[in-house]
């Protein structure tokens, strides 16, 4: 069963086009992680999905309804973070999430969502008090308070450190647990490889990439070599398709190439000659984010090559 | 995929909604210190100024204090705070929830009524209780009325005019410009003399001066029955529904930049 449908998705402001002809669903229970630089679309999708924005063309299904014209009980469905903080900052954390907790059929109970946020010693805490990461884990629990069915996060951990941001994955795998489905936004690789069952890639409007995180990896055309140069090693007389790939600074070399043979016999060869244990080398797919640089870079008319629905 | 609710797990009722919505928006009202600086404490040191120089402090000049601070929650309060929710995404985000738009807007206006009623409470009992000012036997019930429809008047073309104002900083200033010619003219802070023929007219016809005048008049009353004016009962009564019903047409609950 779909939680989201969206056929032939067109957004237009005017003479711009801010998303054409995306179609992708998301299944329930799945997590989606929709990506792409500034500018791609993320959000303009996201608040269509929301009901925020009307669709200038195309199909869009959001639990079974057409988000622009559900009610109320449809609402009550779906729970959203926004891509700012939204919040009361006059309130403390114990009674926004209370005043929202009153709006639902079947709310968490608020001392489980204070647990899940991990602000339970805050609770009486005003929120305009609070740090911008804590303000952040508020406006997550005001998302989850509803138990929604369908959670939109639009960047929910930008500007966190990365202690935080750890804590926020932790909770949304907690969530995705109990087979709440998941569509977030992000501009962090690492986030979308850790929680994402399905990786959506926009760039300038268009959907280039629907797939697996793993999936995407090995879509890659060139295979990454990487190798830990021990101190002192001879990096100047390597092979010169290697020696471009060595980066001082980190003492190792990463390379990318599509003769996976020549490359490592000559790496070996170096080796050889130089008595150089290989220890640690890495033959492998690209990493994520290389994968998805090489798609946001590629021209759109790429979307059909990559295309292949998870 | 957690279970859709049943049947039996609907959706709170608009009453129970409804006093949530005003039990949060007075929590806000309550915790803003701007609101209450301008709403109590403004109106009240304005009397003890003008009970400086009466013996006995008239009616008119009790009764624009009390409209002072009544119509000050009412609108430069409640507008600076519509706005500076909107702005910060606050309102966008009450949009997404089940709660029924106009459920939102009853709460909040409640609220504001609630407050701007216990303003002029704070401002009438400082003025009894300091000046002795007079305040005839038969007048809760006329200044109750009085004082309900200046506030709703006022809320209804401040949350009008909250659709004009493109940012939370350009509030204070665009909200202040269109109150306080308007009360200075309707003789809040006593009668302006000189003014043309037309100037009095038309201020006759904006919300200002028929609720110091409903006001003025509730205080002389003396029957215990409501004796008010009826053209400013009507002209309020007109800004009241005028103001709502462009509201509903023009608010706003996105910032206008969104994109």
């Amino acid at each position: 069963m779909s939680a989201i449908t969206v056929e032939h998705l067109h957004k237009r402001y005017g003479e711009l086009a801010a998303l054409s002809d995306v179609s992708f669903e998301v299944a329930a229970g799945q997590v989606a992680a929709l990506l792409g630089p500034n500018g791609a679309g993320k959000t303009t999708t996201l608040e269509i999905l929301e009901g925020y924005q009307p669709p200038s063309d195309g199909v869009v299904e959001v639990l079974g309804s057409a988000p622009r014209h559900a009610g109320r009980a449809w609402r009550a469905r779906i729970g959203l973070v926004l891509q700012s903080t939204s919040l009361d900052g006059h309130l403390t954390v114990g009674e926004a999430l209370g005043v929202y907790a009153g709006l639902y059929p079947r709310p968490r109970p608020v001392a489980e969502v204070l647990e899940l946020i991990d602000l339970a010693d805050d609770a009486g805490a005003r929120i305009g008090r609070l740090s911008g990461g804590q303000r952040r884990r508020v406006d997550v629990g005001l998302g989850i308070i509803g138990r929604p069915e369908l959670l939109f996060l639009d960047e929910p951990t930008t500007g966190l450190d990365p202690a935080a941001r750890r804590q926020a994955w932790a909770t949304v795998e907690r969530l995705t647990a109990d087979g709440t489905t998941v569509l977030l936004t992000t501009h962090y690789l690492e986030e979308a490889q850790r929680l994402a069952d399905r990786v959506l890639v926009l760039a300038r409007g268009r959907l280039v990439a629907d797939a697996r995180p793993d999936e995407l990896r090995g879509r890659g055309r060139l295979t990454r070599v990487r190798y830990p140069l021990p101190p002192g090693a001879p990096a100047g007389d390597l092979p010169a398709a290697l020696a471009a790939g060595v980066d001082p600074d980190a003492g190792e070399l990463v390379a990318h190439t599509a003769d996976v043979t020549a490359t490592l016999a000559g790496l070996v060869a170096w080796a050889g000659r130089h008595r150089i244990d290989l220890a640690g080398l890495e033959v492998g797919p690209p990493s994520l984010e290389e994968a998805y640089l090489a798609l946001v870079g590629a021209p759109a008319d790429a979307q059909e090559e990559v295309r292949s629905h998870a | 995929m957690p279970e859709p609710a049943t049947t039996a797990e609907r959706l709170p009722g608009p009453l129970p909604a409804l006093a949530g919505q005003l039990r949060y928006q007075l929590l806000l009202l309550l915790r803003n210190p701007n609101g209450l600086m301008a709403g109590v404490v403004l109106p009240v040191l304005l009397l003890v100024l003008a009970g400086t120089q009466h013996a006995r402090l008239p009616v008119a000049t009790l009764a624009g204090r009390v409209v002072l601070g009544v119509t000050l929650i009412a609108y430069l309060t409640h507008a600076a705070g519509l706005v500076a929710a909107r702005e910060a995404g606050v309102l966008k985000r009450w949009r997404a929830t089940p709660l029924p738009r106009w459920c939102w807007f009853a709460g909040r206006i409640c609220a504001t009524l609630l407050m701007a009623l216990a303003s002029g409470a704070v401002t009438l009992l400082a003025g009894v209780t300091l000046y002795h000012a007079r305040v005839g036997a038969g007048a809760a019930l006329s200044l109750l009325a009085a004082l309900t429809l200046g506030a709703l008047a006022w809320a209804g073309v401040g949350t009008a005019v909250t659709a004009f104002i493109p940012t939370a900083e350009a509030a204070q200033p665009l909200l202040s410009l269109s109150y306080f010619p308007v009360m200075l003219l309707s003789g809040v802070l006593g009668a302006v003399a000189g003014a043309p023929g037309w100037l009095t007219a038309l201020v006759g016809d904006l919300p200002g001066r028929p609720t110091v005048d409903a006001v003025t008049r509730a205080l002389e009353a003396t029957g215990g029955t409501l004796s008010l004016p009826g053209r400013d009962l009507a002209v309020l009564a007109a800004w009241a529904v005028g103001g709502l019903l462009a509201s509903v047409a023009l608010f706003r609950w996105e910032p206008r930049a969104a994109r």
